[in-house]
């Protein structure tokens, strides 16, 4: 009997974590794309640290430090009554920051790759930033957002180290598809093992696809 | 009038560039910022645009500060009414040729809108993304664009560089009839010498970052002489040396003088 609640977990998990982290990574994408600040190697170099460190790396000082031993763990436990560890939103936090770079990056090089002058028409013309932003940026790198939509979302459906550290292994609230891999290959259970991972290669091949379908066909598009 | 008297050093990695620019532009009439390549006429631009800082001096226009070093003041870009017509024209291209002159636009006003599409003929061009228009098109859409915006001051960087010389004709037959009929003043930069006699009514010619004359187009060319510009030499035979001279070839008599001195390839300063 093939339990589906990992499945759905995962999804709920790569859903929350690609649209809360498409609206904090903005401002850090255009910040990193416009700033002449002397802080933007040291910023770039911690937001791609997720690209090379191992997820236990990660996982593990997520642990240390949102231990309810710890400053910063106590107060949101005791003070906010918000419990990260070994929870769904716990989940949800250690993902934005695990998927930051995947995120970040396409949408500063996309930013960075449009000319100077459409921003400096904009503050010409005394629109805010946000409209800059909102009205003539962003629709301008349609395939960078969509690139980084995509791999956030394929991602965090991949995740299994800082999961595992952060979330355990608790059925219906943290144990997601990947984990379930590992659970049933453990019990030797090799047909829902080979289930769950039927469904994720599925999914990430159909999500990576459509990138390349959209991206060729906008290109196609504003070239002609 | 504008009047502008600043420094500014640009560090690039080979060596520093710098511009100390001590000039007035005249109200409501077509200025132009003559000089050759690399002698600072985008970067006139951008300091009196508040795009950049100048590092010290002042920039007035009539009685409003734009700039005073000395007073720590420093207008916001979107504060001087400004609109900047860049070299690459800067049409969004994301929105159709309308949106980009709506969006431009800071308060409805239909009748200006109407008028600019129909003296600059855009009225078949209106649902089109700037990516389906020719290099002329683009223009005179991104000139739409600049003057729904009612700006004091429009800024052109060379708006007719690549335009070829039938379109750069018409377009400037264009810009003229616009400024007349709405009276701002324009700043435009060109190293086109036929283009500064046809179109300005005042020239600054600028050579290494600094502003060698001022005045009406024709006195600079006939009565200056004082005024040089560095020209490199292209072809000598007995009466007549060719140089180039920014982008433009001309021909000098030089009949009382020997051709010893120099040969093909050399640089040269000529008076003008």
């Amino acid at each position: 009997m093939i339990d589906y609640t990992p499945l759905l977990l995962t999804f709920k998990l790569a859903i929350s974590t690609t649209i809360l982290l498409f609206f904090l990574a903005i401002p850090l994408c255009y910040w990193l794309a416009f700033t002449r600040s002397k802080t933007k190697p040291f910023i770039e170099t911690l937001v791609s640290m997720p690209l090379v460190l191992p997820p236990t790396v990660l996982g593990f000082y997520f642990l240390l430090f949102l231990s309810p031993n710890t400053v910063v763990g106590h107060w949101l436990e005791h003070v906010l009554g918000i419990k990260l560890l070994f929870s769904f939103k716990g989940l949800v936090v250690t993902s934005i920051l695990y998927s930051l770079p995947f995120m970040v990056q396409p949408i500063q090089a996309g930013l960075s790759s449009l000319p100077k002058s459409y921003l400096e028409t904009g503050m010409l013309m005394g629109k805010s930033k946000l409209s800059i932003l909102t009205h003539i940026l962003l629709p301008n790198i349609k395939p960078s957002i969509i690139t980084a939509i995509v791999l956030s979302f394929a991602h965090t459906i991949g995740e299994f180290g800082v999961v595992l550290m952060i979330g355990g292994n608790i059925p219906g609230k943290t144990k997601v598809a990947s984990i379930a891999i590992y659970n049933e290959v453990e019990a030797l259970n090799y047909a829902n093992a080979n289930f769950y991972a039927m469904v994720l290669l599925i999914v990430s091949f159909l999500v990576l696809l459509s990138v390349y379908i959209l991206n060729h066909g906008y290109l196609k598009k504003h070239r002609s | 009038m504008i009047s502008c008297h600043i420094k500014k050093t640009y560090h690039s990695k080979k060596k520093a560039f710098h511009l100390n620019i001590n000039v007035k532009f005249k109200s409501n009439c077509i200025n132009v910022l003559f000089g050759t390549s690399g002698s600072g006429k985008t970067s006139v631009l951008r300091l009196l645009s508040g795009l950049d800082t100048p590092d010290s001096g002042k920039i007035t226009h009539n009685h409003s500060v734009w700039f005073n070093e000395a007073k720590k003041e420093a207008l916001k870009p979107s504060e001087r009414n400004i609109a900047y017509v860049f070299q690459d024209n800067a049409l969004f291209p994301n929105m159709s040729v309308l949106k980009n002159i709506q969006f431009a636009s800071k308060e409805e006003n239909k009748t200006l809108l109407n008028n600019l599409i129909s003296t600059l003929e855009l009225r078949h061009l209106l649902h089109q993304k700037p990516n389906e228009l020719s290099g002329g098109q683009k223009q005179r859409v991104a000139l739409a664009r600049a003057l729904v915006q009612q700006p004091d001051l429009l800024l052109l960087d060379e708006p007719f560089a690549a335009i070829d010389e039938t379109l750069r004709t018409k377009l400037q037959s264009y810009l003229k009839t616009l400024q007349q009929k709405y009276q701002f003043t324009i700043i435009m930069v060109s190293h086109n010498l036929q283009e500064v006699l046809s179109i300005a009514q005042h020239v600054v010619i600028l050579n290494y970052g600094e502003v060698i004359d001022q005045g009406n187009p024709k006195i600079l060319v006939r009565a200056n002489p004082k005024n040089t510009l560095k020209a490199t030499v292209l072809h000598i035979d007995a009466s007549t040396v060719t140089v180039l001279l920014a982008t433009q070839q001309i021909n000098i008599h030089i009949s009382k003088i020997t051709t010893n001195s120099f040969s093909v390839g050399d640089i040269v300063e000529v008076s003008l």
